[in-house]
This record gives structure tokens, sequence and C-alpha cells, in this order.
């Protein structure tokens, strides 16, 4: 059997695309997510589907 | 509608992840500042011709033992596909809408996007995000039958 080639990470890794910067984003308090809704949940009742996910 | 409608060429589909501007902590009802990721999990055309996004917003505290039934990506490969900066969380519990305007997205310039989608779920991403929610609604309905019984 063939041996596995071995990747060399630290080199390989510097390669890379680095991802954009962004300053780290916390869980949103749940009293924002009820305003939301509140101001806009009742839009979702007329609005027409798009696209939407399916499982 | 008064605020300002990203046009339909620029809508997102489901599974893309779109840059959100949200309301700062304290103050919800002045203008949002703070921005982060969110995954759309549907969208919808309004009377008006507008877009209505609906959205689990990500977050960058992965709470891996204490939120296990929230939706994670930290696969260098497929937080490129999905144009994530860093291993996010989506919170399936706090599931809104929001409409596309530009109060509320906008384009990440510091990676160079010119809408507010910063990329979309892999195939690959997308059949386990769907497993995911399978499984979940399996749980809920052991939960109901459970809660029957009693």
């Amino acid at each position: 059997m063939t041996p596995r080639k071995t990747l060399d990470h630290k080199a390989q890794a510097q390669k890379l695309p680095k991802l954009p910067e962004v300053e780290d984003y916390n869980d949103i308090p749940r009293e924002t997510v009820e305003q939301l809704r509140k101001r806009y949940g009742h839009l979702r009742e007329n609005a027409k589907p798009v696209s939407v996910v399916t499982w | 509608m008064t605020e300002r409608a990203w046009p339909k060429p620029t809508w997102p589909k489901a599974y893309d992840l779109v840059w959100t501007r949200f309301p700062h902590e304290e103050t919800p009802h002045e203008p949002p500042i703070k921005s982060r990721p969110c995954l759309v999990l549907g969208v919808f055309e309004l009377e008006d011709g507008t877009a209505l996004l609906e959205l689990a917003p990500g977050s960058s505290q992965l709470k891996v033992d204490s939120r296990p039934f929230d939706f994670r990506i930290s696969n260098y490969a497929e937080l490129r596909t999905a144009g994530l900066m860093k291993a996010t969380r989506f919170d399936l519990s706090r599931v809104f809408h929001l409409p596309y305007t530009h109060t509320w997205f906008a384009p990440l310039r510091a990676a160079g996007k010119t809408t507010p989608v910063l990329g979309a779920l892999s195939p690959t991403v997308v059949y386990m995000f769907q497993s995911h929610m399978a499984w979940l609604e399996h749980l809920a309905s052991d939960q109901d039958d459970n809660s029957d019984q009693a």
C-alpha cells in the first residue's frame, strides 16, 4: 500500500486566504427579538413565498 | 413602506447568509448599529413588491454544551463558501422577520461585498441543516407524544 502523503499544516495554512476580520457577534437578547417580532411579524400573513428552506 | 428597499435582483435565497444590522441591546428603537450574519430561512414578497426575510440570527458564541439544538458552521471551507468570518451558531429559537431594506441590511465592505448577501450554504451543509431540522421535528413529536401520555 502506498503511504498517505502528510500535509504540512503550518505552511499550507499560510497560503489560504484570510477570512475578513469582524468583531465578535454575541447572542441577540430575547427582548430585541420580541420587539422585532411585534414590529414586523404580522407582515408575513399576506406575503407570498418566493424561496423557503425545506426538510 | 418608507424604508428604502433592496431591489429584487439583489434578493437572497433560502440558505443564503446575509449581513444584518441590529439595534443596540439597550436602545432597540434607535437606528441599528451593530451587524451580524443571519441565515435566510425564507424570502417572501410583500404586496408593495418588496421583500420580507425570515431569519435565524448568528452568534459567534458557539455554546456547544448549553445550546445543543442550534445549528453551527465551523469548518474553514464551509465558512468561506457561506461568506462567514467566524465559526457561527444560528439560534433556531429566535427566528424572526425583517423587511429587506437598507435600514436592516448592508453589504460587508470589508469582504468586498456590494449587496448584503455574504454567501450560501454548500449542498453538503444544506443537507446537514435539513437533517438537523428533521431531528428537531422528531424530538418535538416525541415530546408531544410523551406529554399526551402523562
